[in-house]
């Protein structure tokens, strides 16, 4: 089987998108056993420190890791191959660790992790092609088919390979999103929100994929179970985005802040511990998800390994 | 029993500081919080240091061996709950550790964590 790649995007900031990721990640190696590889091309690096906490993001930087040496390859003029800075290790799922150690492989997370000098490499990478009269336009097509290329060997080793996309179209963004298979939209339940998602929604259908609604799932997330929350809600699932798959609804707390805050790079949790009073929403997205690829993109659904 | 309409103002602020002084004794949270206002050192031992210690500010404030004081009165079991209610250590990380070990591990990763949150990535 051939990966899926999932952009996981909005034009929004602060509507869940790295936390999306994780969670995506860990349902999805935890429940039915894929082999996830999570890309972040936001230079935050939010879904980065998430996965490997800041000192390992620094620590793989330091050993040549990062999305930020695909793009070097790129300024270099080499042919591209990301497989050398995947970390082949971003599991914090103690149940995934412990199969591992026994070579009884159920599920399992890499990560190509992005670092802040991602962004310094692609404003370098702006400026000289903008002075040679590239438009933002010819770099963004320029960039997918340099990652087309390097992503090409990773194909047949992983199942889903989420790519984390930045929230605004920069040359890297509009990249990321041109070689998407699918799209996950992470939206909060309220009126600005919403206008951001149809304006992505608009700009993507237009540019990158004119079948983008048959393509899309969406998740609203950090959810206020308040009058108005739901009432957005339902506008949100019956009138504006009607057409999206709607995933699970994951609720605002604070155990999803504890749950993305990785103690250190060596801490390991079970998934009970780690996700504690949510981790019913993380089965229930890794569900929803698998659900929807099937109907969407795979053959057949893949057999739950754990429950 | 007196009306309160009749106190004169001493008699007023007699009561509210005895009320806040029983809240005081009742709330050691408030009184760390309210000690800390006023620039005030006070140590916390035991159970109720466990309650009351925050392992990060404590790391990047303080010196280690202070660090390490304040943490030498508590039992285990103590020292497991700070680490957990501070996000510092799942279950798996600290099973099978005594004291010591555990005390190594809330310094080291209570320093990580302080460092990186006080700058840029890559700067901790």
């Amino acid at each position: 089987m051939s990966a899926t790649i999932a952009a996981i995007a909005n034009l929004k900031g602060g509507v869940g998108k790295s936390t999306t990721t994780v969670m995506l990640a860990d349902g999805l190696a935890y429940f039915y056993g894929l082999n996830v590889l999570v890309i972040d091309l936001d230079a935050q690096a939010n879904s980065s420190q998430m996965l490997l906490t800041e000192q390992g993001v620094q620590a793989a930087s330091e050993q040549g890791k990062g999305a930020h040496h695909l793009l070097g390859q790129f300024l270099d003029g080499k042919k591209a191959s990301a497989g050398p800075f995947i970390m082949p290790n971003a599991v914090s799922l103690e149940e995934l660790r412990a199969a591992e150690m026994k070579s009884e492989r159920l599920g399992w997370i890499s990560a190509l992790p992005a670092h802040p000098q991602l962004r310094m490499d692609e404003l370098s990478l702006e400026e000289e092609w903008y002075s040679r009269t590239g438009t933002p336009t010819t770099l963004s097509e320029a960039l997918a088919r340099h990652f087309e290329v390097g992503f090409a060997d990773l194909l047949p080793i992983y199942d889903v390979i989420l790519l984390d996309c930045p929230p605004h179209l920069s040359p890297l963004s509009r990249a990321g999103l041109a070689l998407a298979d699918v799209f996950v939209m992470p939206t909060l339940a309220d009126a600005v929100s919403t206008w951001g998602t149809k304006q992505f929604i608009s700009w993507v259908s237009d540019n990158v994929r004119a079948d983008l609604m048959t393509r899309s799932f969406s998740v609203i997330t950090r959810f206020k179970n308040t009058g108005y929350a739901r009432q957005m809600r339902t506008e949100l699932q019956n009138v504006y985005l009607k057409e999206l798959w709607f995933g699970p609804t994951i609720p605002e707390s604070v155990q999803v802040l504890t749950a993305m805050d990785r103690p250190a790079a060596d801490s390991y949790n079970t998934f009970r511990g780690k996700y504690g009073k949510i981790k019913g929403d993380v089965r229930r997205l890794a569900d929803e998800f698998v659900e929807f690829l099937t109907a969407r993109r795979w053959e057949m659904a893949p057999k739950k390994v754990r429950d | 029993m007196e009306d309160p309409g009749d106190m004169d103002a001493f008699a007023k602020l007699d009561r509210f500081f005895e009320e806040l002084r029983l809240e005081i004794r009742s709330n050691p949270d408030l009184a760390n919080r309210l000690v800390k206002a006023i620039g005030a050192e006070v140590v916390f031992e035991g159970s109720l240091a466990a309650k009351l210690i925050n392992p990060r500010e404590l790391a990047a404030t303080k010196p280690e061996a202070a660090f390490r004081d304040a943490f030498s009165a508590m039992t285990a079991a103590e020292i497991r709950s700070v680490l957990k209610a501070h996000n510092l250590a799942s279950t798996v990380d600290m099973k099978g550790l005594k004291p010591p070990a555990l005390i190594d591990m809330a310094y080291e990763r209570a320093l990580a964590k302080a460092n990186e949150r006080q700058g840029p990535l890559g700067q901790g």
